[in-house]
């Protein structure tokens, strides 16, 4: 996998998956959401530093979050600052290091510390530690740390806080909480994909100990800022301009909603978009889900076979399932089945809405279930060019209705031009039985030959749009099941309508109801389409958005006009 | 001052607690202690400022004890401190009257005895010792090391470890200790009971129970953390009572919250408690509801959730929830 997006020879490579290979300059250029937090993680830093205090932190989010991102920036603050510099050392401990015991972790930090701080760690004295027994090694290195920061601090950086506390056991932990009681010299700031029993069970030695902070996923703003500073650090600034700008905000809303405002997905996006031309968005929007496949998919690889057959099934249905339909299409116990299911919500895979006493599942992360379906032949992740027109028709296409004069021309209006939405809403006012209905429908396409793709995609959107039309004519709820019959009848053989004839029947269902319990089966991508198409009042910021602040001078990428603070910018945790 | 939940707190960010360390010092001059309480309400902090601000004459050592699995790990921690306390002349001074009179060179090699015979000699020396200062043991989590040491040793064991502290504590009077732990302590002795083993281990202790701050206290220190972190509040003072009061002035959560806002970077407003008035409430149900009780229902209704403790009355007559923790429920339980 290409992990360092280096697009051009010279240009600053932005490693997706590694943050410290990235430049510190670069790096902070594309940190779009991440100021008050680092500013508050270095104050608290900087605050006990005088003082024996300790203060430990348990950053949290799902993968490519931007964990690592933060802790990159830490390492590269805490060092520059003339505050700090002197007065701590950094030992980090990386993902990919498997512990087991606490002597272990002494000497991994013993080991980080002699990598960076060369001149005060000796690989010599390690060596020789290594010839006694790991509880002597242990008791010494705790001596010898102890030793050398009575002046100054320890600020360690674990991540994956969780597996670290898996290796080490109920013992281990004990242990290691008992060391910093007793030697409080090191502060930890650690991350972790969620939080686990050790650190919320009030049973556990850790409960209680770490200040949890939240990772939030990027705001709609905020992954426009960080596709365009990408795009600058790759020296496009007409590209970062453009994805700025009102007419690009349907594909950053469109990528913001498939990866739930992930840092990595936006970062993967913004080095493979070559244009902004709908087809480059589309194509580089596929290409990303194609580049993180195989790490969202790592997640899958340490579940048991039902638990794997229990993703597996949801990601191929297009609707969340409850625990007795899973269990009937896998051919195997309820009871089973709902106890896996519960470890798949534990472990933060799948969430849950209940209706009555039912209670549906759906895979949690988008991008998982897109991961899931690209790698199965025969599903295309239709939502995808789905989403880019529903998008561009809610946020550009802000044009007032053209039904009235529809109406008062009083003629067919499936060859009128105009928005496809208002075409439907005339049918639907100027049919009244079902057979005409169809009909309609069927004349409507039939004008519309040859049925590509381009034209049949705004046409799905534009039923969707058709909604809130549909229930201001308060029709009886017969005329209603009518519409819903007559429009799957006819684009049943469509796979472009696949999507919006589902959410069409669901509108119908919420319309008649009166309520959104029907929107309960949903996933959570297709709730928020229907929540859209039933309420298009909701207000969108379309407004043009500054590059984000702190962007590396030229050559680097020209400095922007105004580069405002982060006005915007939360942490809410 | 910086919101620190969790972490270690310098003996002057430890706020609330002079007055009830020195009654923990004043009982320490004539028995040991238990101090108990529930899990974050600053036991440890307790411990830690005490073993950094001692008063004159005691030497307080601090252990968190869940870091040891076996009833020699115990015996040897104990040694070694008493040891490190009495100083290396005193130290050999003993080791030199023991082989005199004992004639027994084993006594010079920790590893030939037994944890009990290896904890009585410490104390002896202790006992022996004319030091200027006292030694008090600031023992944390007891209950997880007894608990380790039933999984690894057996119920049995635990329970002469703790009849061993508890006979050094009866016949050497220079032994001190300050037990205390996240789990209570009576977990294990349930277990022990259950077991067949009833143990009175702790019946010669005094049992300190680790109260909230006082309301003065909670406040101050809210007010400081809210200053310390420059979070803007409409009304400081409000602001600090409304939140020490919601947590019910537990130190670690008013902790929690503020290092909470300092992320938010939000600016605070209390939520100040309506109190209303019969009329009031007349007036407020009338538009919410289709059917509202008549005045007579109405005050029956008052005075039944006055009567469950679930509402307050006050001296104006006006009416309000009895605690915050039931107004909290209330607004949590429906959506409010």
């Amino acid at each position: 996998m290409n992990t360092a997006a280096q697009t051009q020879t010279g240009h600053h490579p932005v490693s997706r998956f590694a943050p410290h290979q990235t430049p510190p300059l670069v790096l902070n250029a594309i940190s779009v959401n991440t100021h008050r937090l680092l500013t508050n993680l270095q104050e608290q830093i900087t605050a006990n530093l005088p003082s024996g205090s300790t203060h430990h932190v348990l950053l949290y989010g799902p993968r490519g979050c931007g964990k690592s991102h933060i802790l990159t920036l830490l390492w590269h603050s805490l060092h520059s600052s003339t505050q700090t510099a002197e007065k701590l050392q950094i030992a980090w401990l990386h993902e990919l290091q498997t512990i087991t015991s606490l002597p272990q972790l002494l000497l991994a930090v013993y080991q980080s510390l002699a990598l960076h701080y060369p001149h005060d760690y000796s690989h010599d004295w390690l060596n020789q530690l290594l010839e006694h027994a790991p509880a002597d090694v242990a008791e010494i290195l705790t001596r010898r740390l102890a030793a050398r920061f009575t002046n100054r601090r320890l600020i360690l950086f674990i991540e994956n806080l969780d597996q670290l506390f898996t290796g080490l056991g109920s013992q281990g932990q004990k242990q290691l909480r008992a060391l910093l009681q007793e030697q409080p010299f090191a502060c930890l700031i650690s991350t972790t994909r969620q939080l686990f029993q050790s650190v919320t069970d009030r049973n556990q030695p850790f409960f209680g100990f770490f200040q949890p902070i939240e990772i939030p996923p990027l705001s709609l703003q905020h992954t426009r800022q960080l596709v365009s500073a990408v795009a600058r650090t790759r020296h496009k600034p007409a590209l970062a301009d453009t994805i700025l700008s009102p007419d690009f905000l349907s594909a950053t809303s469109t990528l913001h909603q498939l990866t739930n405002g992930n840092p990595r997905a936006c970062i993967t996006f913004a080095t493979l978009l070559t244009d902004t031309a709908p087809e480059h968005v589309s194509t580089a929007i596929c290409g990303t889900i194609d580049d993180l496949t195989p790490d969202c998919l790592l997640p899958l690889s340490e579940l048991s076979p039902l638990q794997r057959q229990i993703m597996q099934l949801l990601s191929e249905h297009h609707s969340a399932i409850n625990p007795k339909e899973i269990a009937r299409r896998l051919l195997t116990e309820q009871g089973s089945v709902g106890k896996q299911i519960r470890l798949l919500a534990e472990s933060g895979l799948l969430t849950s809405r209940q209706r009555g006493r039912e209670t549906w599942y759906e895979i949690k992360d988008t991008l998982l279930r897109l991961a899931c379906q690209h790698c199965t032949p025969g599903l295309t992740p239709a939502i995808v060019h789905f989403l880019l027109h529903w998008n561009q028709a809610r946020l550009l296409r802000q044009t007032p209705a053209q039904l009235p004069m529809l109406l008062a021309e009083n003629a067919p209006p499936y060859n009128a031009p105009g928005d496809p939405a208002d075409k439907f809403a005339a049918i639907f006012l100027l049919h009244e039985q079902l057979d005409s209905l169809q009909n309609g429908i069927r004349q409507m396409l039939d004008m519309l030959q040859p049925l590509t793709a381009a034209r049949l995609l705004p046409l799905a959107v534009g039923l969707l749009r058709s909604l809130p039309k549909l229930a201001q004519c308060r029709f009886a709820p017969d005329r209603l099941r009518d519409c819903a019959a007559a429009v799957l009848q006819q684009t049943a053989q469509f796979p472009q309508f696949q999507i919006a004839g589902r959410l069409f029947q669901t509108g119908v269902r919420c319309i008649i109801s009166g309520n959104q319990a029907e929107f309960v089966p949903l996933v959570q991508l297709e709730r928020t389409i229907l929540q859209q198409a039933l309420n298009p009042a909701t207000a969108v910021d379309t407004q043009p958005v500054n590059p984000p602040s702190g962007f590396p001078p030229a050559p680097l990428a020209p400095a922007p006009d105004a580069p405002a603070p982060d006005a915007d910018d939360d942490h809410s945790c | 001052m910086k919101a620190n939940a969790g972490g270690n707190l310098e003996p002057q960010h430890v706020y609330g607690r002079d007055h009830f360390i020195d009654h923990l010092w004043q009982t320490l001059e004539l028995q040991s202690i238990l101090q108990s309480g529930e899990r974050r309400t600053g036991k440890t902090q307790i411990l830690r400022k005490m073993l950094q601000q001692p008063r004159p004459g005691w030497k307080p050592v601090f252990h968190d004890l869940e870091k040891i699995h076996s009833a020699i790990e115990f015996a040897e921690l104990v040694f070694n401190d008493i040891q490190q306390f009495l100083g290396t002349a005193t130290r050999a001074k003993n080791v030199i009257q023991r082989w005199f009179e004992h004639n027994e060179t084993d006594y010079i090699n920790l590893k030939g005895r037994t944890w009990k015979q290896l904890l009585n000699a410490a104390v002896n020396d202790l006992d022996k010792a004319s030091q200027n200062e006292k030694l008090v043991f600031l023992w944390d989590e007891v209950p997880w090391m007894l608990d380790s040491i039933c999984r690894h040793e057996g119920l049995a064991v635990a329970a002469q470890v703790l009849d061993a502290i508890r006979s050094l504590r009866v016949e050497h009077s220079s032994f001190r200790v300050i037990l205390t732990g996240s789990i209570g302590i009576h977990h294990i002795l349930a277990r022990l009971s259950a077991a067949g083993i009833p143990t009175p281990a702790i019946n010669d202790l005094y049992h300190a129970h680790v109260p909230p701050l006082n309301p003065a206290d909670a406040v101050h220190l809210a007010t400081d953390l809210l200053t310390g972190e420059n979070i803007r509040c409409s009304h400081l003072n409000d602001v600090a009572h409304c939140l020490a009061q919601e947590v019910e002035y537990q130190p670690f959560y008013i902790q929690h919250i503020v290092a909470h806002l300092r992320l938010k970077q939000a600016s605070v407003t209390p939520d100040q408690q309506p109190e209303l008035s019969v009329p009031q409430l007349k007036q407020h149900l009338a538009t919410c509801t289709s059917a509202p009780p008549d005045h007579d229902h109405l005050l029956q209704l008052l005075r039944l959730l006055n009567a469950d403790h679930y509402i307050t009355r006050n001296t104006h007559g006006h009416f309000n929830f009895r605690s915050q923790l039931i107004r909290r429920w209330w607004k949590l339980d429906q959506a409010l």
